[in-house]
């Protein structure tokens, strides 16, 4: 697989990013096998320690767990990966928040946007929905 | 034994002119090191240095715990920035060669490598082109099994496709027991590999670190903070 990575933050914080993603949208279940950091580094091309200190910070995070001579695995906690999602959405949000402001926009002119722009997508998908059929 | 590569206050002169000016680079096993620099900086001169070709004036070198001496020259595998190759020698007669004059080198995986670059091993040196020389230079370097790897330019005039390759043949040789210095003015293509990058400037480092590091303090590329170093203008990244 190649993934583009953008070289002006850390490597090793946009592949947490992606493994969370992975967790999240349910790729990776909770219990599964994570791949050795050999295989990982191999997967997304970069240095075996990036991997390394990828799995000790996801370790750290109560994200992963090892079992000793098995391997290390995605933790079982629903809720944690419920708060997953939950921060991943935030950070989202936060960065969106953000780009509006340095845009000039207000709260309430954001908010109205995204009411505005979630109804647009809405139909633009129903109206799609009705011509194909 | 934490460093396989430990240079200490090196210091060269040709003439009136300083070339490595108290110049430290430490290299621990498992790690990619970028040394990257302009032309002229001393990178070269270095490499030279750490392959016994040239001696300092003062500080000294040490690999994996010893001071440079000939039976350590076996322990580095070196590739000089320019065509060292037989040009007269067929590509097989070139990894035969390699093969009798390197006990840790590898023929079958360097074989393969070479085949999978796309190169006839029928082939004379001479007739290849510019970028399958390179190709064919770095798949022999990195088929030995050496303790240090001192890579000078391992990507210029290599296809977009090939490089690919090398990233990938880098990232197979490295391990826990071995070390890579690398230079390359190609750096954003090479970025993501390293662990740890030195600037170097007229013979002196003048900045190092630890790339995610440098990175997240930055905000910014490997490669931009080579541009903003180098030419003193603040660079702004979108």
């Amino acid at each position: 697989m190649n993934i583009e990575f953008n070289n002006k933050e850390p490597i090793y914080h946009q592949i947490i990013n992606l493994i969370k993603k992975d967790i999240i949208t349910g790729r990776y279940k909770g219990g599964d096998k994570m791949l050795s950091v050999r295989e990982m580094a191999e997967k997304y091309k970069v240095n075996p320690n990036t991997i390394s200190r990828v799995y000790q910070l996801l370790e750290m995070e109560n994200i992963t767990y090892t079992q000793r001579g098995m391997g290390t695995f995605i933790t079982q906690d629903e809720d944690k990966i419920l708060q997953l999602k939950n921060q991943m959405a935030d950070s989202v949000i936060h960065n969106f928040i953000n780009e509006m402001r340095s845009l000039g926009f207000e709260n309430t002119e954001i908010i109205n946007s995204i009411k505005k722009n979630i109804v647009q997508q809405a139909e633009s998908i129903q109206n799609k929905g009705v011509s194909d059929q | 034994m934490k460093y396989l590569v430990e240079a200490n206050n090196l210091e060269k002169k040709f003439g009136n002119q300083v070339v490595l000016d108290k110049l430290n680079i430490e290299a621990a096993g498992g790690k990619i090191i970028g040394l990257l620099g302009p032309n002229g900086s001393g990178k070269t001169v270095f490499f030279n240095m750490l392959t016994g070709f040239i001696q300092p004036d003062d500080g000294q070198i040490i690999i994996c715990g010893d001071k440079l001496k000939p039976q350590t020259k076996e322990k580095i595998a070196y590739m000089p920035d320019e065509n060292h190759l037989y040009s007269w020698m067929k590509v097989k007669d070139v990894i035969a060669f390699y093969s009798e004059f390197f006990s840790d080198f590898d023929i079958k995986l360097a074989t393969d490598r070479i085949i999978s670059m796309g190169i006839d091993i029928d082939k004379k040196v001479k007739s290849l082109s510019k970028g399958s020389i390179e190709k064919l230079r770095v798949s022999l370097v990195f088929s030995r099994n050496a303790s240090v790897y001192i890579i000078d330019e391992p990507l210029l005039n290599i296809d977009l496709l090939g490089r690919d390759k090398i990233i990938q043949m880098t990232l197979d040789t490295i391990n826990e027991q071995s070390t890579m210095i690398i230079t390359t003015q190609l750096i954003g293509e090479i970025e993501r590999i390293f662990d740890e990058v030195y600037f170097i400037d007229k013979g002196k480092i003048i900045l190092k670190g630890e790339c995610d590091h440098l990175r997240s303090n930055r905000g910014m590329s490997i490669e931009n903070i080579y541009r903003e170093v180098f030419s003193n203008e603040k660079f702004d990244e979108i």
